[in-house]
């Protein structure tokens, strides 16, 4: 069994401010994602198409913030990697951090008080709309608000 | 007389054209030439000038065989070589007496406009190989190196020494049906056919091989308006990148070897979302195989993710990964969630697909080449703050930088597992696959005929 408590542990640990932590959080649910695997093949695709909206997701951020990669801290590298969490686990650990994730840009869109440059505007919402399209596809429900 | 390539409601549907159709539509040219030359009646006001068009097929046709066959620098390994290159001295031969200045373009429709537009046609044939080169020679295209190939020069050399011989016979006929003083000397015309047919001898053709013959320009441009060649042509172009990355060390890093592997994965899904049929239970091996695509580039992406180095992900790559998927969702969409059904997607799209597929191991073995020169350098880095303590080699600056959640170089574990997954998608989906090599034939087969 590989250490799920200690990757999400760390993970959380090491976020930065605002935009960082949602590129983080976003990175680690798609190292999780994919990891998973199912039998079912339709089920299997939708972990794919759930790994490309993450990575999607991030991509709109670094169009707005290239640094973004180099400013996170990397992913905690484990020799046994944490694909040995389990479905269930993996899944729902997933779904987890895409939910923190979005509750920092849901923050950062309340507390911006009207200042927010409008590229990073509609970074952050195309990210949180991805976002939460691969939280439908890992859970099959929507995110609750 | 063929007719040119016909433009079709939509500039995207146009097909880049390979270096064996325009020597195709020259040879077309010269035979409706040499027909209307003995067969209508008042071809004798154009024979004239005719021959001078049939002059300038000759300089095409030597200057394309110099570009196939530099006179330096190809090693002897093509046995038609030397016939190649005493062709393109007696075709030189032929046009020396020539004047030089350039002479006045025939009326379209006759005779001559059909020989001068098959000199066209030759000497574009020519200039569409030397893209694949610049002028230092070094190589521009991962294709370039098919003009090393004997059996890929042979084939062409063998369609040269046909088309020489039909310009020899139009330039005959035209002579023949010419009034006025004749400026060929009829020995150089006679070496000429001699050497076309001794070519053709020399070089057999292969018909099953893609060769140069199914060569396009070296970096066609991406095509817009229709999804399917789009997206074929961003494959196209992400494979040409993944072998410049892989000859300009170090351009590239972890960052964008992670985008190519989701290329990779998500041309596999969604080739399988076309190929499954909904209605049948059992999976074929042909989607067996597009499964076992998608776990391989999965996993690569996963051993990828953790790693980093210091170059950015590089801009182009990142924008064709995101036009690919944006395509993919477009033309074999994996449905919002999994009990939703997965529309129908025709077999002309899947066809498409599947040929994408099938330059990813190309992709594979370029990504593994620039990855093993990161790692040679020691530019894959790891957070040093999880790594195991005899990982840490008692060394104070390793501790110091796991203290500090600072990098070090990744350990032998993580490198090696991405090597040898590298290794498996070069050699397993090369076998697999079994797909055209040349983007020529990565393209819709509608389209095809255009």
């Amino acid at each position: 069994m590989a250490d799920w408590e200690g990757f999400t542990e760390e993970v959380l640990d090491g976020l930065g401010p605002g935009v960082e932590a949602v590129w983080s959080l976003l990175e680690a649910a798609e190292l999780v994602v994919l990891g998973l695997r199912t039998d079912s093949v339709a089920q299997d695709l939708q972990l794919v198409a759930a790994s490309a909206d993450l990575g999607e997701a991030r991509a709109e951020l670094e169009w707005v913030h290239p640094q973004l990669p180099s400013q996170c801290p990397a992913l905690p590298w484990q020799e046994h990697d944490i694909a040995m969490v389990g479905d269930d686990t993996g899944r729902d650990g997933a779904a987890e951090l895409i939910t923190i994730a979005l509750s920092v840009v849901r923050g950062m869109l309340r507390d911006d008080g009207g200042l927010m440059p409008l590229e990073e505007l509609t970074a952050l919402s195309r990210a949180g709309h991805l976002a939460s399209q691969a939280y439908t596809r890992l859970t099959g429900r929507l995110v609750a608000s | 007389m063929s007719t040119p390539p016909v433009i079709g409601w939509s500039g995207a549907r146009v097909e880049p054209v390979t270096c064996g159709q325009l020597l195709g539509q020259a040879s077309a040219r010269l035979a409706w030439a040499l027909t209307v030359l003995h067969t209508d009646p008042v071809a004798d006001a154009n024979a004239r000038q005719a021959v001078q068009a049939s002059h300038q097929v000759a300089a095409a046709t030597a200057h394309l065989l110099r570009t196939v066959v530099p006179p330096t620098g190809t090693p002897a390994v093509v046995p038609a070589r030397e016939t190649a290159a005493a062709l393109a001295l007696a075709l030189d031969e032929l046009t020396v007496s020539q004047p030089r200045e350039r002479p006045p373009s025939p009326a379209a429709g006759s005779i001559a406009s059909a020989v001068h537009e098959a000199a066209i046609r030759v000497g574009a044939a020519a200039d569409l190989l030397a893209t694949h080169h610049d002028r230092t020679g070094r190589a521009r295209s991962p294709d370039a190196d098919l003009m090393r190939d004997p059996g890929a020069v042979d084939e062409l050399l063998h369609q040269v020494g046909r088309l020489t011989e039909d310009q020899v016979r139009v330039m005959r006929a035209a002579l023949t049906r010419s009034t006025g003083v004749a400026d060929v000397d009829g020995e150089d015309l006679a070496a000429v056919d001699r050497l076309a047919r001794d070519l053709q001898s020399a070089a057999p053709s292969a018909a099953t091989r893609a060769g140069l013959i199914n060569l396009t320009v070296a970096h066609p441009a991406i095509r817009h308006g229709d999804p399917v060649v789009e997206l074929a042509d961003r494959v196209a172009r992400l494979r040409q990148a993944a072998w410049d990355l892989a000859g300009t060390p170090r351009t590239a890093g972890v960052a964008t070897l992670t985008d190519f592997a989701a290329v990779g994965l998500l041309v596999h899904a969604h080739t399988a979302v076309g190929a499954l049929d909904p209605d049948s239970p059992s999976d074929p091996p042909a989607v067996q195989r597009l499964l076992g695509g998608v776990d391989a580039w999965r996993q690569l992406r996963h051993q990828l993710l953790p790693l980093r180095s210091a170059s950015p992900a590089l801009v182009g790559v990142r924008a064709d990964l995101l036009a690919v998927r944006h395509w993919l969702q477009t033309v074999a969409p994996i449905p919002p969630s999994a009990g939703e059904p997965r529309p129908p997607v025709d077999a002309d799209t899947v066809a498409t697909l599947r040929a994408c597929a099938g330059v990813l191991p190309d992709i594979a073995r370029w990504n593994a080449a620039t990855f093993a020169n990161l790692v040679q350098y020691d530019h894959v880095m790891v957070k040093a703050a999880r790594l195991p303590g005899e990982l840490l080699h008692d060394d104070p600056d390793r501790i110091r930088a796991a203290l500090t959640g600072g990098y070090l170089p990744a350990p032998p574990p993580a490198l090696q597992t991405v090597s040898e997954a590298y290794q498996r998608l070069t050699i397993e989906q090369s076998l697999q696959n079994a797909a055209p090599r040349w983007m020529a034939q990565v393209r819709p087969a509608r389209l095809r005929d255009l």
